[in-house]
């Protein structure tokens, strides 16, 4: 077999794969309907200028974007209208545009006078109100906060659940990355959170799952925890799960990067960690409203069959793709000792299952009664299951990316101060010396302003502390 | 120098002597012309250079939207790129291509420009994110192709899910090819609005929670154990990534169903085998793909445990899977699973899947192990067979017979009987060979009489072997017309005509006598002459009907004849009085 012969073989293989991966729903349906409500939304931006708003004209295409908007709806939930430079995403998926609608001014134009760059439709929507946003979009921007205008005028007008975002631009790979930017941090914290509710909705609303936002925020975080030094901690206002989910995430894609997995194992692994708790998001026994029968809502699944609650669900997702069989093994087998007689858990599997006990172990703790553990207490107390429960050299893994003093832990020094773990080891030298912030001082008062202890230059830790004693 | 690793192995063939263009997948489509040199670009030998590779590149990736990747027309653009490549990197370095909209730019040269969206590489990298590509001069013929590979999967297949075009490449992992992507899209810092602004606060982000019990109860955990640096070796960490390596994923899938069956097979579990059974056919398509019948065996065990009937059926009792399947028993790499607790599901499919790959190619390597299975299955199934050996190729025909002679033996006189309806010589030898050992009733003379028109010789004599034990008087007349009328043509031979004389005497007995008595002693006088008048096969045919005729007037006339015989009927008298004194032929 020549070079050539051996290419055609390798090309045929890789399109056979890649036809087995394709979801022919989702993807078609969303560009499909995504393109047709634009084109018509875009349509009726650039009727407002020739006929009056009253004019009959607008009744049809209005009751179609409507009707596309409410189908949308019902597929993925918000719908979100995203114009990034000249190109157009519906809910993360591009969506073609035909430039010949644009008729000289773009529809970047029209919004962008508005200082808007995104709409999103988070109920459904009437015509009636369809043809009042149309109006609020053609009139004139407001000079000075436009966005913000808009929003007051359509809610004037009745037109509510519309969220209006502001410019959008592209950002280059590595473009930010090389200094921590704590802005950036919190964004890219709360764009997880965002992620993993928004897909724990669409599960429990049986919705389409679409997994392309989940893999651009596990992006997100593997470029801003390369410079990060610790870990980002949740947003306020998040439900608990997803908090927990991007930590568990985090931890593991700090195992990932340690035993060198390339970029596209972390994202698969950083998906898998932020979807693995999704059984919970099911309805067991919910029975639709039939023949006269109130519905009924079901109940979520206990711990025991969480797992394969998750698994179930994550495997509605149609499409062969390495990413979801990952996915699902991971959330099937993630409580799995690794020692386990029926198989040996996934890779991703052990790797969540050690950091879902350890966020676990500092969320909920351990005993009679449960006390949530300090993270230093946690690792050292799962440290006596590795081998086991945990595998040896993942657990080790993390315990030398952690420390002894895992960022988050509170910690007594010599001199009475008490100060917070920040950051991950940084040398095997320093493994048991942190930076730390200073929570109270000497005479157990909070101090004034943030102040930093390098363990590595000062400081005895003569304790671990649980929590901070107010007071 | 050029690239060793791009050069080709063997020589690019020549586009000129290339023969005509293959038929294009879907005929349809427009057929795009590998000598038209598209738009010519680059106002610099540096960039007409370049503006070639791209233009290759750009053909090579939409080429299987048109063909099928193993269509010749595709191995013509291959070969077209890897020239057209190494001239550009060969002579002139590194290509560093700035990516726009409809253009790419070569250190401020528009070196390739396409407009239309379907047909633009430009446009397919920088809607997908891609905005600067580089390829170093001593990029490998595998690099290259592994960037072909991710823009035709773009290009060809609608899209995957999970993968865009730089996960893709990222996952890629060049050495040689380097690009800039835009992967996301953030707000502008420019903004003096800050965030979002929304619309009423009815419908403020609600999400669902998880149970306030979630992950409870932990395990219990012992006293702490103080935590220390320990060094994880190098050859542990490379374990554990082999485990996420593309080559684990078979077995994961395998574990995968295994994990979910166990909880469809789990009464407390809510887990139907409906819910799982698409993703099984996801799996069972990537195992078939990758020729892992290890996986599809363990696919089979796990689907087995819970349900044995609808569910193996809706997986595996497809014409397309068993023709996979049997791909992977004939390149022996099969798995006792497969061939023992698989195929024996679905005998059906077995034979039709058999028969086709035998129609293809008869005489294939896996011809035996085809006749193997359908000699194990043909049992269960015998129609799709009996039909294959009433209908094939002479040469099927004759493998099939042999198999149904040996498993389905009660069926093989009727269908030889069938068989001597067709034409072909090879066939109807094969059907006069087996009915010769088959029990059989008169109702036969009447299918074999039209074989005494065949041109095959021996055909037509197997024909009268046969006629010899199931004739009737309306045979016997078959027969001497048959004499009479091809007697003295040149394919009639000494042993047909023999075999016709000893049929007629066995048939017939008197009427035959009489007969060939009057060729070999005429009582005109001017029939004494028979030498010259009586054509010689058919004397022939008298002296061998004679000769198996009881009574001693046969032998009289025969040594009457001797005299005035020539050598070759001497000969043939000979033999016919050896005959009848060796079988005690006298007085019957």
């Amino acid at each position: 077999m020549d070079d050539l012969q051996a290419a055609q073989e390798q090309l045929s293989h890789a399109l056979d794969m890649a036809r087995v991966g394709e979801d022919p729903g989702l993807r078609k349906r969303v560009r499909e309907d995504g393109e047709a409500f634009f084109r018509l939304f875009t349509g009726l931006l650039r009727m407002t200028r020739v006929h009056n708003l009253d004019n009959h004209a607008f009744d049809q295409p209005c009751s179609d974007v409507s009707a596309l908007i409410n189908s949308l709806h019902e597929l993925l939930g918000a719908v979100h209208l995203v114009l990034v430079e000249d190109q157009v995403y519906l809910n993360e998926i591009r969506v073609r545009r035909d430039r010949r609608d644009d008729d000289g001014r773009s529809i970047e134009d029209e919004l962008k006078r508005h200082n808007v760059g995104g709409i999103s439709f988070h109920s459904h929507i009437f015509p009636s109100q369809i043809k009042r946003l149309v109006s609020a979009l053609a009139a004139k921007a407001d000079p000075s906060q436009p966005r913000t205008a808009l929003a007051a005028a359509l809610a004037e007008a009745g037109v509510p659940g519309i969220e209006l975002s502001g410019i959008y631009r592209f950002v280059n790979v590595g473009e930010e990355a090389g200094s921590f930017q704590p802005e950036r941090a919190r964004d890219v914290a709360e764009h997880t959170v965002h992620a993993v509710e928004d897909f724990w909705d669409a599960l429990a609303s049986e919705r389409v799952q679409n997994a392309l936002p989940g893999r651009r925020v596990v992006t997100e975080l593997l470029d801003v925890s390369r410079d990060a030094g610790g870990l980002l901690a949740e947003p306020e206002g998040s439900t608990a799960h997803a908090a927990h989910a991007l930590r568990v995430c985090q931890l593991a894609l700090l195992i990932g990067r340690s035993l060198g997995m390339d970029e596209g194992e972390l994202q698969d692994l950083g998906l898998a960690a932020l979807f693995h708790d999704a059984g919970y998001a099911a309805h067991e026994g919910a029975v639709p409203a039939r023949g006269g029968q109130p519905a009924q809502p079901g109940y979520a699944p206990p711990y025991e069959r969480h797992t394969t609650a998750g698994a179930r669900l994550l495997l509605r997702q149609k499409g062969f793709s390495e990413a979801k069989i990952r996915r699902v093994l991971a959330a099937l087998e993630h409580h799995r000792d690794a020692t386990d007689p029926r198989a040996k858990p996934s890779l991703f599997a052990r790797i969540l299952r050690i950091t879902e006990d350890y966020d676990n172990l500092i969320r909920v703790g351990t005993g009679t009664p449960r006390q949530p553990l300090s993270p230093a207490e946690a690792l050292a107390r799962m440290a006596r299951h590795a081998g086991d429960r945990y595998d040896a050299a993942l657990f080790q893994v993390l315990v030398n990316r952690l420390g002894r003093f895992p960022p988050g832990t509170l910690l007594q020094l010599a001199d009475g101060r008490v100060v917070r773990s920040l950051t991950l080891v940084r040398s095997p030298e320093t493994f048991d010396r942190p930076l730390t912030a200073v929570m109270r001082d000497a005479q157990g008062q909070i101090p004034a302003e943030l102040t930093y202890v390098d363990l590595t230059e000062e400081g005895q830790v003569t304790r671990v502390l649980r929590r901070l004693v107010v007071g | 120098m050029p690239p060793a690793s791009l050069a080709p192995s063997a020589p690019a063939p020549s586009f000129a002597a290339a023969p005509d263009p293959v038929a294009p997948v879907d005929p349809g489509l427009e057929l795009e012309n590998l000598d038209e040199e598209g738009p010519r670009l680059g106002g610099t030998p540096r960039g007409q250079a370049a503006n070639a590779a791209v233009l290759a590149l750009s053909r090579a990736c939409r080429s299987f939207v048109l063909y099928d990747p193993t269509n010749e027309a595709i191995r013509k653009f291959l070969s077209n790129l890897q020239t057209k490549m190494q001239a550009a990197l060969e002579g002139f370095g590194d290509l560093t291509l700035v990516v726009r909209p409809f253009e790419l730019l070569l250190e401020q040269e528009v070196i390739y420009l396409e407009r239309d969206r379907e047909r633009s590489l430009a446009f397919r990298l920088y809607k997908d994110g891609v905005r600067k590509l580089q390829i170093d001069s001593r990029v490998t013929w595998a690099e290259l192709l592994k960037l072909l590979e991710v823009m035709s999967v773009r290009t060809s297949v609608s899209a995957a899910q999970e993968d865009d075009l730089i996960t893709l490449l990222r996952k890629s992992s060049f050495h040689y090819i380097h690009f800039e992507a835009a992967e996301s899209y953030k707000l502008d810092d420019g903004s003096a609005e800050g965030g979002s602004a929304m619309v009423g606060t009815a419908v403020a982000r609600s999400h669902i929670e998880a149970p306030h019990d979630w992950d409870q109860p932990l395990p219990e955990f012992g006293a702490p154990v103080l935590l220390v640096w320990r060094p994880v070796p190098d050859e542990i960490l490379a374990s554990l990534r082999a485990e996420v390596a593309s080559g684990a994923l078979a077995s994961l899938c395998a574990q995968v169903m295994v994990g979910l069956v166990d909880a469809v097979a789990d009464p407390t579990d809510p887990m139907t085998l409906e819910e799982l059974l698409p993703m099984a056919s996801e799996v069972r398509d990537f195992l078939l793909l990758q020729g892992d019948a290890e996986g599809l065996s363990l696919l089979v065990e796990a689907t087995r445990r819970v349900d044995d009937g609808p569910a193996i059926a809706a997986l595996f009792g497809t014409p397309q899977v068993f023709r996979r399947i049997l791909d992977l028993i004939l390149r022996r790499e099969g798995h006792a699973a497969l061939e023992y607790h698989l195929l024996p599901s679905f005998p059906a499919l077995v034979v039709d899947a058999a028969l086709a790959r035998l129609k293809d190619n008869l005489d294939g390597s896996g011809t035996p192990t085809l006749l193997g299975l359908l000699r194990r299955f043909s049992p269960h199934c015998p129609e799709p067979v009996l039909t294959a050996a009433a209908q094939g190729e002479p040469a099927l025909v004759h493998a099939l017979l042999d198999i149904i002679e040996q498993t389905l033996p009660a069926h093989l006189s009727d269908l030889s009987i069938s068989l001597l309806s067709r034409s072909e010589p090879e066939v109807l030898r094969d059907a006069l060979r087996i009915l010769r050992t088959q029990p059989h009733g008169p109702a036969l003379a009447n299918h074999l009489l039209p074989l005494l028109r065949s041109p095959a010789a021996d055909v037509r004599q197997g024909a009268v072997d046969l006629l010899c034990k199931v004739g009737n008087s309306d045979t016997y007349k078959s027969l001497e017309l048959q004499l009479m009328s091809r007697g003295a043509s040149r394919d009639f031979g000494p042993d047909e005509a023999e075999a016709t004389g000893q049929a007629m005497a066995r048939i017939q007995p008197e009427a035959a006598r009489t007969l060939f008595v009057d060729w070999l002693r005429p009582k005109r006088l001017l029939s004494r002459i028979v030498a010259v008048t009586v054509p010689p096969m058919r004397l022939r045919a008298a002296v061998a009907g004679l000769g198996v005729l009881p009574g001693d007037e046969g032998e009289a006339v025969l040594r009457e004849l001797l005299p005035k015989a020539d050598e070759d009927l001497r000969r043939a008298i000979f033999s016919a009085l050896a005959r009848r004194r060796n079988r005690g032929v006298k007085n019957g």
